[in-house]
């Protein structure tokens, strides 16, 4: 992994401080949330004690059944409802907000509707109080033969029918044909038609749905309804035949009592003892953050919201719509237990707390709850902390760039030294010249360090490269004096007259000095082939004649060694502009260290071949592989990889090393390698043809 | 009356040696151990033939120095350079200086006398008439050359060899065709060289042809084996 990604990696753990800022945030929220619901209960409590004292338990509605008298419920309706027969305008059928009977083949389901007065006269713009509060009832029943009044029998009713049960009276309600439905009830031991009570009948694909109104005052506060077959099966809670249970519905003079407690910000209600909702105020006008006077900005807003409100909370329901309330603090308070929960909804939170009302006999009548969101007191308070949020991720975030700006500067560093490290060094593995070599930094810290110990390294490896380079023809040139001096005495004493032992040791001597001779000039041949190249000329010839004249030499010398073969790409002639003495004697070195490698009947080959950019001039030969380690500073002077010996000449591993300065002449590149069938060693000399200005020349003569 | 041979050469035990080999040759040898000595010498005498090294003492290149001075004095002087430095730069100075010939101080005695015999050989025969065919003559084309004489002439004018060079070309003439390898050139140059140092004398060689004849190319290089002597082809 690169520097750079390691210590992004390492910035990363800077995001802890807003994670900590978060998680301070979060408590401190929970927090002022814990301490608002513990108010909000309290305030509950307050108000559920003062509900249930005498005065006002005279407000508490008389005819409000305890949990022991349940009776049907009317929620109040918001909009307006049309008399038609269709549910559409309805609120849908929810589980457990409708009334059903039956079993299968025959059942039905009712709902119940109470539409004040009020709210009908607002269509005409006018705010008069009618006293008519009416009740709406939709019937659906499930049957599959149905049978209408028949006008010829007698009896309050007869056919499919429904039983509608007032404090006072039985209406039958039953058509003659799918439409209006006619209301009959018994009076005086006649059968009278109640005209208030309106519904329409319509037939469906299982059976038959009725809706129905009426007023509110015909009831006189009791309510039943009862489903009749033609069969005179009949569907209901209660039975038709005994008084109809209460009708419980929303309060006006609960609703006034509990306008007493009124406060910016809260909602009470009051639900009955099955969660109906007995009174209700007008939900608070929802206070947006945007409207506080300490504004929070909306970016800021959304991050808060975002953060703290993501958390999985019951969604609020929205008990207006259908009038019953089921939260599980209501439950609790019904069982006699204050509590409160936590909601989201409408985008805020929303707290609801729930206190029991109890009656003087201890039993609950129902429960206060009140609703709160968090909103007004929350965005103060957390403003603060938001910023708090923003600032320290802001912080971890120029840390993590800093750290990241700084991670890319060391690294770009230390990358440039390696390079200069690399590049410091030529394709041989001796280091460069001088003003090639990585320059020493001037930096004070520890990479400077590095680059100055690395500049001191490489220099001083350059001066031992450059002084082994020339410690042969120094050594050869210091030798070469007391050799003279042992070579001319040599000679002298021959001149004397000596006896035959004498003789055999002076020419013995003579012949080690020979050989010593031979040595001092191998080793200062570097030198003379250096010099030599400084006065060679380049001249245009031909490369193949020139390999073909070499081979057919090599296999003439090293006839008795090997078999030398040569191996050219095509007959066309190949000119190039080079130094042929030299690429000769170039040669001559690959020649002799591959013979002296090559086993004795080995193979050499000699090639030529002819590549896009350069000619390439190989020598291969049987034998022992090179070693890995060696192979790039197989051309440097005095390094041999021999293991044989042999004593007739010496070998000092300067061969190569003049291969390499000739091929440096050229502008040439050579390696050697190990053959891919691991049977021997090739030599390449890639000869570049871009410095081929050769003049196509004939039959290999010189050109001047 | 004995030749005179002056040796300049800082070593004392090389130039004692070579004194008495050439003092058993029958040569009058002086031997100096640096430069003003030496000069000293030449004002008073001069010899008939000096063998000066290169190296002299503490001055590095007292030898060519002396060298200038003394041709100086005398062109005519056979000069021989003798130096443990094998740069084929020295070499080239040395004998720009107008030295006759350049040698190594490995070089055996008997190859030294040989050269020495035939520097001899080439100043008598400038201060004697050039006599009748009988001499050791050979001709090959436009080259001619005189062994007995130490002189060589390409198109009729005289060319400015020393007695190394002079025996290569020999070696390569007599046997017009045949590859001579450097092992035979070094043998005929009476002369233990390294295979460089062949290659530069046959460079200079064809320099010196050159000169005279821009268009000469009889010496063929024989790549791995040597080099021949080829006919001019009209």
């Amino acid at each position: 992994m690169k520097l750079s990604r390691q210590l992004l990696l390492l910035s990363l753990l800077t995001l802890m401080i807003p994670w900590a800022g978060y998680q301070h945030l979060q408590e401190m929220d929970q927090l002022l949330r814990d301490g608002q619901s513990r108010a909000l209960l309290a305030q509950a409590k307050a108000v559920a004690t003062a509900l249930s004292n005498e005065e006002n338990l005279s407000a508490w509605p008389a005819q409000h059944p305890t949990q022991q008298q349940t009776g049907f419920f009317a929620p109040l309706q918001q909009g307006q409802l049309v008399l038609d027969g269709y549910d559409g305008d309805w609120p849908a059928w929810r589980k457990g907000l409708f009334y059903r009977a039956g079993e299968p083949g025959f059942h039905a389901r009712w709902r119940l509707m109470l539409q004040r007065a009020e709210a009908e006269t607002f269509a005409n713009r006018k705010r008069l109080r009618s006293p008519h509060d009416r009740l709406f009832a939709f019937v659906e029943v499930n049957k599959s033969e149905l049978s209408y009044y028949h006008p010829g029998k007698n009896g309050l009713a007869n056919g499919d029918h429904l039983l509608l049960q007032s404090a006072s009276q039985l209406y039958a309600l039953s058509t003659s044909s799918p439409g209006k439905i006619i209301a009959r009830y018994r009076a005086d031991d006649q059968l009278r038609i109640e005209h208030r009570i309106q519904g329409w009948w319509r037939e469906t694909s299982k059976g038959y749905q009725v809706e129905l109104q009426l007023p509110m005052e015909l009831l006189a506060g009791r309510f039943n309804l009862t489903v009749v077959s033609d069969q005179g099966e009949q569907l209901g809670l209660w039975a038709s035949d005994q008084q109809a249970p209460r009708l419980v519905h929303q309060l006006e003079s609960l609703d006034q009592a509990l306008d007493k407690f009124r406060q910016e910000g809260l909602r009470l209600s009051i639900s009955g003892t099955q969660g109906e909702l007995l009174a209700d105020q007008q939900p608070p006008a929802k206070v947006s953050y945007l409207d506080l006077p300490n504004k929070l900005h909306p970016v800021k807003a959304w991050i808060y919201q975002r953060l703290l409100q993501s958390q999985q909370l019951e969604v609020l329901q929205d008990w207006q719509r259908n009038g019953w309330y089921f939260g599980d603090e209501a439950r609790n308070a019904l069982a006699g237990r204050a509590d409160s929960r936590w909601y989201q909804g409408e985008g805020q939170l929303k707290v609801r707390a729930s206190a029991p009302i109890q009656g003087p006999d201890g039993a609950v009548l129902g429960t206060v709850i009140a609703e709160q969101s968090n909103d007004t007191q929350a965005s103060l308070m957390n403003s603060a902390l938001l910023n708090l949020l923003l600032y320290s991720s802001l912080g971890s975030f120029l840390l993590g760039a800093a750290l990241l700006a700084y991670a890319s500067w060391l690294g770009w560093r230390i990358t440039k030294l390696s390079q200069a490290a690399e590049q410091a060094l030529d394709e041989y593995g001796r280091p460069k010249p001088e003003q090639h070599l990585l320059p020493a930094s001037d930096a004070k810290d520890e990479l400077g360090d590095l680059s100055r110990h690395h500049h001191t390294l490489l220099r001083r490896l350059r001066a031992y490269s450059d002084y082994l380079g020339s410690l042969s023809s120094k050594l050869s040139h210091e030798l070469r004096t007391p050799l003279a001096v042992v070579k001319t005495s040599l000679d002298n004493l021959q001149q004397c007259e000596l006896n035959e032992e004498q003789n055999s040791y002076n020419s013995r001597a003579l012949q080690g000095s020979e050989r010593l001779s031979a040595i001092l000039n191998a080793m200062g041949a570097a030198s003379q082939v250096e010099a030599a190249i400084q006065s060679a000329e380049k001249e245009a010839f031909r490369l193949d004649q020139l390999l073909g004249d070499l081979a057919m030499a090599y296999r003439d010398t090293f006839a008795n060694r090997c078999q030398v073969e040569l191996e050219l790409d095509d007959q066309a002639e190949i000119h190039y502009w080079g130094a042929p003495e030299l690429l000769a004697q170039a040669l001559d070195k690959l020649i002799e260290n591959a013979v002296d490698f090559c086993p004795q009947g080995g193979r050499i080959t000699l090639s030529l071949t002819d590549s896009p950019a350069a000619y390439r001039l190989e020598v291969e030969n049987d034998g022992p592989l090179l070693p890995d380690l060696l192979s790039e500073q197989l051309f440097d002077s005095l390094v041999s990889v021999r293991e044989k010996t042999d004593s007739e000449r010496p070998h000092l591993g300067l061969g190569l090393r003049i291969v390499q300065l000739i091929v440096e002449f050229h502008q040439a590149k050579v390696h050697a390698k190990n053959r891919a069938d691991l049977g021997g060693v090739r030599f390449t000399i890639m000869l570049p043809k871009g410095l081929n200005r050769g003049i196509p020349g004939s039959a290999g003569e010189v050109l001047p | 009356m004995p030749r005179h041979i002056v040796i300049v050469e800082d070593e004392v035990a090389i130039a004692a040696n070579y004194q008495e080999a050439l003092q058993r040759q029958g040569f009058q040898v002086s031997h100096y151990i640096d430069r003003p000595s030496a000069l000293q010498a030449f004002n008073e005498a001069l010899p008939d033939l000096a063998i000066i090294d290169v190296g002299l003492g503490e001055e590095i290149e007292g030898g060519f120095d002396l060298c200038r001075q003394l041709r100086a004095q005398a062109p005519q002087l056979p000069i021989i350079f003798l130096t443990a430095r094998d740069s084929e730069l020295d070499m080239i100075s040395g004998l720009r200086l107008g030295a006759d010939d350049y040698l190594t101080k490995d070089i055996s005695q008997a190859h030294m006398l040989a050269r020495i015999v035939a520097l001899f050989r080439r100043m008598d025969a400038l201060q004697e008439p050039e006599q009748d065919a009988e001499e050791n003559c050979l001709q090959r084309g436009a080259l001619d050359i005189n062994l007995d004489r130490m002189h060589a002439r390409w198109q009729e004018q005289l060319l400015d060899l020393t007695v190394t060079e002079l025996w290569i070309v020999h070696a390569l003439a007599k046997h017009p065709g045949h590859v001579k390898n450097r092992q035979q050139l070094m043998d005929a140059a009476n002369v233990v060289l390294d295979d460089n140092t062949i290659t530069s004398h046959i460079k200079r060689i064809r320099k010196k042809f050159q000169q005279i004849d821009p268009e000469f190319r009889c010496i063929a290089t024989a790549y791995g084996m040597g080099y021949r002597w080829q006919e001019a082809s009209e």
